[in-house]
């Protein structure tokens, strides 16, 4: 189905660069917002607000590596309390942004106070979406380290994890849960994992992939009920399944965190308009990382990423524009999932595509997927191929138009079609 | 320390990165702008091998995650990684790649999950 073309938001004019800067959000966002701030010159006060007491830190291990036990908290740790004195940035950590005033470049804080700076940086994340009517005690969210924390000590081998929604999140700690030897059962309403982003082929291929690790995989149900007894976790399906368990984890994707920034436009989509600079529909304001919504270029529509590499890149691009070095971001959007012992990854934005074209074998779970639009690369998913998912991410920013059979060829090089 | 042979210069293209053994150890051996430089073949992050990854103007692109090691220190310029990796003195003579482990390196070996792009 065609997608609605967008526009890109009418802007300001770049700012002077500005005595200060307050970030709203502690994570990766702004940990590498504050980062790129200082290695590109800017020398005012930083100063971030997070509503977590934990000092920045990564999110992708925490349901996979993390939860498993195998990478320890001070691995994941973003900005040291030495790196942040020795480059004077202040993290006022459990402090939670209330409002953003755009037009004083000001933040309110939960205690009622508000401080001023000369930009604001809106990297306020998002938090999972809450499924209606699943609520109480065996009922568990993944965002924060304290959720895995507490999650961890909870994956046991003789534990029962029902998993509701096979999308990313909840993949990954069905794998997780099941390298630790646990029962996992994993309901999904659509027809295959992730079939409304990579297609039916590919969604089957997940589907083996969930199926042949010994997860219970039950795709096209719903859940239609949900209680707890005094030793158990009882979901009812559409289908008609009743399933019995420990836990019962949520992975229904995320809500952005736009409530604070009441004053800034907002994209149809929900999240913060920007354009590929973060800059946002105020003056002096940008926004950045999950919280965001931003033209595209080169898929001519608004993207919503919600992921680590779109952070660290929109973190990146606020900081040089709010330095005075503007770089555009515009790169094909990026990421990895690692689940059942194979790296995934996916790049670019495949609706619309008319064509796949398979480099490797499917069967194997080795394999690149090109998606064509009109002959035009417009993404690839592949597994345990990061090289050519690379390369890939550069054919589609160049709008590159390769041919199919180079494409699927395992004798040729793809970094050839890049000249 | 000693400068052991690892390859013919012209194994090594501009812009390519390439695996090579001497003795145990595992180099990932790669050319930027003409110049060549040696690192550990293993990504700090989840022990990946930085031979499948790509060579870029910022330095050597992990395929798996997408970190990016400076060539000169091997610190990590872009995330997941947060550690350096360990690179080793390397010179080019008569078209010849040698490369000089310091003695005590220990290398991680498979660690974590099943090494990518073997």
């Amino acid at each position: 189905m065609p997608e609605p073309a967008s526009q890109p938001p009418s802007q300001p004019a770049f700012q002077p660069v500005p005595e200060s800067v307050a970030v709203a959000g502690a994570g990766q966002t702004a940990a590498v917002a504050a980062r790129t701030l200082r290695r590109r010159g800017f020398q005012g006060p930083i100063t971030l607000f997070g509503e977590e007491t934990e000092a920045p830190y990564q999110r992708p291990p925490l349901s996979k590596e993390y939860l498993t036990g195998e990478q320890e908290r001070d691995e994941l740790c973003l900005l040291t309390p030495a790196w942040c004195a020795k480059n004077g940035v202040e993290l006022r950590l459990g402090t939670r942004v209330t409002a953003i005033r755009a037009a004083d470049r000001a933040v309110e804080l939960a205690d009622g106070s508000t401080v001023t700076a000369g930009a604001v940086l809106v990297a306020t994340g998002g938090r999972p979406r809450r499924l209606p009517g699943v609520e109480g005690d065996r009922v568990r969210y993944l965002r924060t380290l304290a959720d895995a924390d507490r999650l961890r000590a909870e994956l046991r081998p003789d534990a029962r994890v029902i998993v509701i929604g096979a999308g990313f999140i909840g993949s990954e700690i069905a794998s997780t849960a099941r390298g630790l030897g646990a029962e996992v059962t994993v309901v999904e309403q659509a027809g295959q994992p992730l079939g409304a982003v990579l297609g039916e082929l590919m969604g089957d291929t997940l589907a083996a992939l969930h199926r042949g690790a010994g997860v219970d995989l039950r795709t096209g149900e719903k859940v239609e009920s949900y209680r707890e007894t005094g030793s158990a976790a009882v979901v009812t399906t559409s289908g008609g399944a009743t399933i019995e368990g420990d836990l019962v984890v949520v992975g229904a994707g995320m809500v952005p965190n736009t409530e604070p920034a009441a004053g800034l436009e907002l994209a149809p989509d929900g999240g913060i308009a920007v354009d590929e600079f973060c800059r946002t529909s105020q003056e002096g304001v940008y926004a950045a990382g999950d919280v965001t919504s931003f033209h595209h270029p080169v898929f001519g529509r608004r993207i919503r990423a919600e992921h680590f590499d779109n952070a660290n890149a929109q973190g990146m691009a606020a900081a040089k524009a709010i330095a005075g070095k503007p770089a555009a971001h515009a790169a094909s959007p990026w990421f990895w999932s690692d689940q059942f012992d194979r790296n995934l990854q996916y790049t670019g934005y495949a609706g619309g595509a008319d064509r796949l074209v398979v480099r490797g074998r499917i069967e194997d779970f080795d394999f690149t997927a090109f998606y064509l639009a009109g002959g035009v690369l417009r993404a690839a998913f592949g597994m345990d191929r990061g090289g050519d998912v690379a390369a890939a991410r550069e054919l589609v920013a160049a709008r590159a138009a390769p041919d199919p059979d180079v494409l699927r060829d395992e004798d040729a090089d793809l970094t050839d079609l890049l000249t | 320390m000693e400068f052991q042979y690892v390859a013919r210069s012209g194994q090594v293209p501009d812009g390519v990165v390439r695996r090579f053994f001497i003795g145990e150890a595992e180099v990932a051996v790669a050319r930027w702008d003409g110049e060549v430089h040696a690192m550990s073949n293993y990504c700090t992050h989840l022990d990946c091998l930085l031979s499948s990854g790509k060579v870029t103007e910022d330095g050597l692109l992990c395929s798996c995650h997408g970190s990016v090691f400076d060539f000169a220190d091997g610190e990590p310029i872009t995330p997941p990684a947060t550690r350096p990796i360990d690179v080793y003195p390397v010179k080019e003579e008569d078209g010849q790649i040698f490369v000089a482990i310091p003695p005590g390196v220990e290398q991680p070996g498979p660690r974590r999950r099943r090494r990518v792009g073997q």
